[in-house]
């Protein structure tokens, strides 16, 4: 490909930049089909979008009820603040347990 | 008559899907070309192509016809370029089609015995590891034939700025070739 080196150049590039045109591209082969976003898949889209989103806040806010009802949260195990004597469970009872080769 | 690249993109912006697919078949093969030589992949090339045409679709109404359909399009594509470039460095994934094939680094032979195929192997490794955006000022002045201010234009950059870029190209990839 003849393409003349650009005056700013020096001629010390001009080998260069002949060389560079003996780098031939690839022909694109089968011509290109855009798929454009349809108004009908972006409502599809949005669609999936909100019932993904109402799932994930359904989950969130239904373990979060059943945390706080029976079960300690992970602040809970840290601080240990909210347990009682008869908790069924700890992090001190957990990590004990893991020593004594019981599975609690 | 022709139809202009601006009548099209007005076309484009009322919904007009067949002007669309004439400045599809109108700019593929020199966009193809281009992103080719920034990514060293078809597929790749082909994936941004994609990606650029349909940036253009959905930007159409923002488009300004003042006969730069080219630079804007170019700016486009090479702003999809230059990122995937970045995201494929940062994951460390190297896909070049040609970087398949042996070739030769720098074979360190003298410089006569160095064939011309090799020389030109050579600066097609080298011409991949430029940084991303001299590899774009060397592509769309030596390959897409577009002038100094085309490139500024397209670049978002001065002339002098481009000209800085494309001699620092240069040099590495003449050092490269062994004529340092």
């Amino acid at each position: 490909m003849k393409n003349k080196t650009p005056d700013y150049l020096n001629e010390e590039f001009s080998e260069t930049w002949d060389l560079l045109g003996d780098i031939n591209a690839p022909e694109l082969g089968q011509p290109l089909v855009v798929d454009l976003p349809s108004h009908g898949n972006l409502f599809k889209i949005g669609y999936g979008f909100a019932v993904a989103a109402s799932i994930s806040i359904g989950i969130m806010v239904g373990s979060f009820g059943f945390n706080s009802a029976a079960e300690p949260g992970i602040e809970d195990l840290i601080t240990g603040s909210s347990f009682s004597s008869d908790a069924p469970w700890s992090l001190d009872t957990a990590v004990v347990s893991l020593f004594d080769g019981e599975v609690n | 008559m022709t139809v202009t690249d601006d009548k099209l993109m007005e076309q484009i912006s009322s919904g007009q899907e067949a002007a669309f697919r004439l400045l599809v078949q109108r700019w593929e093969s020199p966009l193809f070309g281009f992103l080719w030589r920034m990514t060293g992949s078809e597929d790749d090339a082909r994936d941004l192509c994609q990606d650029t045409f349909v940036t253009v679709y959905s930007k159409s109404s923002e488009y300004k016809p003042e006969g730069k359909f080219k630079s804007w399009l170019f700016r486009i594509a090479g702003n999809s370029a230059r990122s995937f470039l970045r995201r494929r460095k940062i994951i460390g994934w190297v896909s070049f089609d040609f970087a398949k094939h042996d070739r030769p680094e720098n074979s360190g032979l003298p410089d006569a015995e160095v064939n011309r195929d090799q020389q030109i192997q050579i600066l097609q490794a080298a011409v991949d590891k430029l940084p991303p955006r001299q590899k774009q000022a060397l592509v769309l002045k030596r390959y897409q034939q577009l002038s100094q201010k085309e490139v500024a234009e397209v670049m978002q950059v001065s002339e002098s700025a481009v000209e800085s870029l494309l001699v620092r190209a240069l040099k590495q990839l003449r050092k490269q070739i062994g004529r340092s």
